[in-house]
């Protein structure tokens, strides 16, 4: 299993009010499988892809993501396996507005210190169909373009697992639709594990499984 | 209207974390400023006080020839308003002979006074202390005399002892032992007495011809300085006489009065720097608060309210809060301000009296709420004229287009901060050269800053290069960062630059004015010799190597009259009487005088050429003499290098060339010109001698004035150590002044950097998670702002320091005659200061920030 959570729980504190988001959840996944979460909003469908990604840390419970318990390792230790295995794809795209469309995607190879990092994110470049676009900024780039962009950045570096969270909940219907396609073939090409969060039921049956995340649990449908 | 303030103080209480922060930063900043302002107040107040003791009145009338019945009614017309008590004073040399064991004769400065006088400051005496009403009615009524410490020895006098001066006898009542008046009119020549003015005719010292200096002094009513300067100014339309001075306290001593002006408009610069770095300070505070409302501006565009509606909102809640933040500032300083003032009193010497008054207020109101306003104007104003669509994207996705127009919105900012500077210069040419050099060199900055950022990109990070190429990650990245953000690097760099030029110029300025206070750490004489006649040099030298006397500085004085300079008749010109400035005051007031003059074909160490040739040699007889002018002197007489002047000595006419100009270092009090004339000209004119004799233990200046009144009964000695004393102890006053400046200034620059990195971070906290989420580490990240803005305040600072050096030389020509040091060692500091403060500030900022956990771009 290349995830295998285990009685996970997450409480958030509002006031004196104590809120539990995940109750003892559980959730296993296979190598290289594609797996959809979905869930009424509110239902804690960003909170789990958080504590999945290593971005948050949750009350109880553990996390193994590649045979390691994330939820033990320190905060550097789980910067250092963050960027070793895991990428990230955010609705907002979240591109650095500073850097051009390559250099975000050279980022998290020269973080990771990677000596072909030039060539592998030219190719990366290509496979999304940007190669005229390299040197340009996010504000000249338009809103497919710039997923785009964000999914070679996550791709790039040849991760364990890809969290997407909503990919396409910024696009329109059709460039969304292509953006998926685009994600769902690199993933497959890569072998990569794939955790979608969506609230979209079309697009989660395009993954191999869904999960609903309801009263706190996550069931398979 | 009511909706939006509604709307305005709901979002207010809804965001109190905000609104604290931003309050409880502005008021660190206004209360900075506010101790500041005060403290310029109040030493500008005591140093006023000091000038008026040693003038010892507010405004005083002063010639060789006494005021008639009618010049003195005129003038009573003129200040009747203002008339609180006053005084007037006889002053001339005279024989006195002692009518002690050895009946001793010497040359004495008789002083007649009248009742009221002094009317600031005192004569404390030896026995009686400090002089009383009744101690004057006996001076009045019992014929006694107040004599100086140098009078009793010399002529072996104590009290109860007799002295006969003129027709009379006066018995000696007390010995002088401080009096604050005495530097009012420099070094005299001659020990000084104090008699009753009601003896003065019967004296018969006066008579025709004589020559006796007469001395009117008012104390008036509180009356501003300009109003007393026009009052000056109609009594010297009045009198119409260039052998009338009038005297207020800042021209009461030549040197006191120089270094006050110095340091006044000194204070008023500082104030300037700290107004304006205040002001971009706040600017960088309401940036930001404008900024994190660019999704609320497209909410409210969204749900139908008016651009104007939108704009008073904003403007409202800027208001407020800028208000608050004066108000909390305004409590703090009433409660801080006094508990500082002992403290400072302590370490300068003088009475420092810090309180808010409605001065500092009013100034810190412009800065927290007008100015900031009128600096965050343009940028609400473009905020708020965006599409919807375009603001909803938030600040990270906010294309920022500049267009040329935009440079006019910041024309009010220039208006203010132009009628701000003359405001507190009380200078339009100090307030306007002031704004002037900001906008030139704010100017030059941005349009120079993003073209070289340009630059750099390209030459260094040019397109698919790797970032880990240039030296480290860390390294490549904080450069993309400042090379990519044009504008938020220029605005950084400029801020810090400017600022940092501001406060290198107060300091240069700082070392400079203490240079010219302060003077060389050489030995300051004790004793000033006069009246040494030219065949009485020789033996004087060969005596005091004999004795072992430190005789220094023996120069001759001739005393001349300017004739003509450039063939020009030297009288006081016509219609001159609307001084535009203080140097216009001090060229007028310098006309028509009799002047001393020496001759030397040598500099003493204190003097320098600043322009011109050291004299060829000993005057051949042929052709025009050469002549050497204090620069600041020549200003005043309108003499330049190369112009002729004819000098009349006991009416004889001599005609020369002036060949250099030179700096003189008054406050070493050696004997020095203005004028100096090379050897061969004026040798055989009447002629004596003045020296010096460098400092001496107390005991040892008694027995050297005995061992040289001995053997050379004519030579006046006078004890100057006291009065040195007295004006050194102003300087050391001011000098303290200066530095406490200085670094409140600082304390002002430090919240502006502050501010900037505050900004800078928290427009990165998004890069920040970003860069944690690909799995930077957080000793990474740091790194990265680390560099960027140490590269930033390093390069501003180097620029800022560079650019102190061009604006202060210019500066120090025009405000300080020439008055310039340059003090590596402080740039160096200051280098190193910035950047360790960068970093300090830097990790204390991000701490902030790193606060906000990454799952946040989830949300």
């Amino acid at each position: 299993m290349i995830i295998n959570i285990n009685s996970l729980t997450k409480k958030y504190t509002q006031g004196e009010k104590s809120l539990s988001v995940l109750d003892r959840l559980n959730f296993k996944v296979e190598e290289s499988k594609s797996i959809a979460i979905i869930g009424k909003s509110g239902s804690g469908k960003s909170t789990f892809l958080s504590l999945g990604a290593g971005l948050d840390k949750p009350d109880s419970g553990e996390i193994i993501i590649h045979g390691k318990d994330i939820t033990r390792l320190s905060e550097n230790e789980l910067t250092q396996f963050r960027a070793k295995h895991i990428g990230i794809i955010f609705q907002q795209f979240h591109l650095m507005q500073n850097l051009t469309a390559l250099e975000n995607i050279l980022l998290p190879l020269e973080i990771l210190g990677k000596e072909d990092a030039l060539i592998k994110a030219n190719e990366q470049l290509a496979k999304v169909g940007l190669s005229e676009r390299g040197h340009h900024f996010p504000h000249q780039l338009s809103g497919g373009e710039k997923q785009r962009v964000a999914i070679a950045r996550a791709i790039v570096t040849e991760p364990n697992i890809i969290f997407a969270d909503e990919p396409s909940g910024n696009l329109d219907d059709q460039t969304g639709e292509e953006v998926m396609e685009l994600l769902f073939e690199l993933v497959k090409h890569s072998q990569t594990t794939l955790v979608l969060v969506t609230h979209d039921n079309e697009l989660a049956k395009k993954c191999d499984d869904i999960y609903l995340l309801q009263e706190h649990k996550l069931i398979k449908q | 209207m009511k909706l939006i303030l509604k709307l305005a103080f709901r979002e207010l209480k809804n965001s109190k974390k905000f609104a604290l922060f931003f309050i409880t930063n502005l008021s660190i900043g206004i209360l900075g400023f506010l101790i500041l302002h005060s403290f310029k107040l109040s030493v500008n107040e005591s140093l006023d006080a000091r000038a008026k003791i040693l003038l010892a009145s507010d405004i005083s009338i002063s010639s060789r020839k006494d005021l008639s019945q009618n010049q003195i009614e005129k003038i009573d017309k003129i200040l009747s308003p203002y008339i609180l008590n006053r005084a007037n004073i006889t002053g001339l040399y005279s024989m006195g002979q002692g009518e002690a064991k050895n009946k001793r004769s010497r040359l004495l400065l008789i002083k007649m006074i009248s009742n009221n006088y002094p009317l600031f400051g005192q004569i404390k005496l030896q026995n009686y202390g400090v002089s009383d009403k009744a101690l004057k009615a006996d001076l009045k009524n019992q014929k006694e005399i107040w004599i100086s410490k140098d009078m009793a020895h010399q002529l072996k006098l104590v009290v109860g002892d007799y002295l006969k001066l003129g027709k009379l006898r006066f018995k000696v009542r007390d010995i002088i032992v401080e009096d604050t008046t005495s530097s009012s009119a420099g070094i005299s020549l001659a020990p000084k007495l104090y008699l009753h003015k009601r003896y003065q005719k019967d004296l018969g010292l006066i008579s025709q011809g004589s020559v006796a200096s007469y001395t009117y002094q008012y104390e008036l009513s509180k009356t501003g300085l300009e109003k007393i300067k026009i009052l000056q100014k109609e009594i010297l339309d009045e009198l119409n006489d260039p052998a009338f001075k009038v005297l207020l306290p800042e021209n009461s001593s030549e040197q006191v009065g120089r270094v006050l002006n110095y340091l006044s408009d000194y204070l008023g610069l500082v104030s300037l720097v700290a107004i304006f770095l205040s002001t971009i300070g706040a600017a960088f505070l309401f940036q930001d608060f404008v900024f994190k409302k660019i999704v609320d501006i497209a909410i409210l565009k969204s749900l139908g309210l008016q651009t104007k509606s939108i704009f008073y909102l904003f403007s409202s809640q800027l208001l407020f809060l800028g208000g608050t933040s004066v108000l909390i500032s305004s409590v703090l300083g009433g409660i801080l301000l006094p508990l500082g003032s002992g403290i400072l009193s302590d370490a300068m010497g003088v009475p420092v009296s810090l309180s808010l008054n409605f001065e500092s207020i009013l100034v810190s109101f412009i800065i927290g709420m007008v100015l900031t306003f009128i600096i965050s104007f343009p940028i609400i104003q473009k905020l708020i004229s965006k599409k919807t669509h375009d603001l909803f994207g938030g600040e990270k996705n906010l294309v920022w287009d500049n267009s040329k127009k935009d440079i006019l919105k910041f024309l009010p900012l220039v208006i203010a901060m132009e009628v701000l500077s003359v405001w507190q210069s009380h200078s339009l040419l100090i307030g306007t050269a002031f704004t002037l050099i900001l906008i030139i060199s704010s100017g030059v900055l941005f349009l120079f800053i993003p073209y070289l950022l340009t630059l750099l990109d390209k030459l260094f990070i040019s397109k698919d290069k790797l970032i880990q190429n240039l030296v480290s990650i860390e390294f490549g990245l904080s450069l993309r960062f400042l090379t990519r953000a044009k504008i938020a690097t220029t605005l950084t760099f400029l801020s810090i630059c400017i600022g940092v030029m501001l406060l290198s110029l107060i300091s240069q300025l700082e070392v400079s004015l203490n240079s010219e206070l302060l003077g060389d750490k050489v030995k300051k004489p004790s004793l000033f010799m006069f009246d040494i006649q030219a065949e009485q040099k020789k033996p004087l030298e060969e005596f005091s190597r004999e004795k072992n006397i430190p005789l220094t500085g023996l120069t001759p004085m001739v005393r001349a009259r300017i004739s003509k300079i450039d063939g020009t008749e030297f009288n006081r010109e016509d219609g001159e009487k609307d001084f535009q400035t203080r140097e216009d005051e001090q060229r007028v007031r310098f006309r028509n005088r009799g002047i001393n003059l020496t001759y030397s074909n040598k500099l003493n160490h204190t003097q320098t050429i600043v322009k011109g040739k050291p004299f060829d040699g000993i005057y051949s007889g042929e052709g025009n003499f050469e002549i050497s002018l204090d620069q600041r002197y020549a200003k005043r007489i309108n003499a330049k290098l190369g112009s002729t002047m004819t000098l009349d000595v006991l009416g004889v006419e001599f005609r020369g060339v002036v060949t250099s100009l030179r700096k003189i270092k008054w406050t070493s009090f050696l004997p020095n010109f203005f004028i100096t004339l090379q050897e061969g000209v004026v040798e055989d004119a009447p002629q004596s001698y003045l020296g010096v004799i460098d400092e001496l233990s107390e005991k040892r200046q008694l027995d050297v004035q005995d061992q040289i009144v001995e053997k050379f009964p004519n030579i006046s000695m006078i004890n100057v150590t006291e009065l040195l004393n007295k004006i050194s102890s102003v300087f050391s006053s001011m000098s303290v002044a200066i530095k406490v400046m200085a670094y409140l200034c600082i304390l002002v620059g430090f919240f502006v950097v502050y501010a900037i990195i505050q900004n800078q971070l928290r427009k990165k906290e998004y890069d920040i998670l970003l860069l944690k989420s690909f799995g930077m580490s957080s000793k990474q990240i740091m790194k990265i702002f680390i560099i960027q803005f140490l590269k930033i305040s390093f390069t501003a600072t180097v620029f800022g320091c560079g650019l102190s050096l061009l604006v202060g030389n210019l500066l120090s020509q025009v405000f300080f005659d020439g008055v310039w040091q340059i003090d590596f060692v402080y740039f160096l500091s200051i280098l190193l200061i910035m950047c360790l403060m960068t970093v300090l500030l830097v990790i204390f900022c991000a701490s902030g920030v790193y606060k906000k956990p990454i799952r946040s771009l989830l949300e």
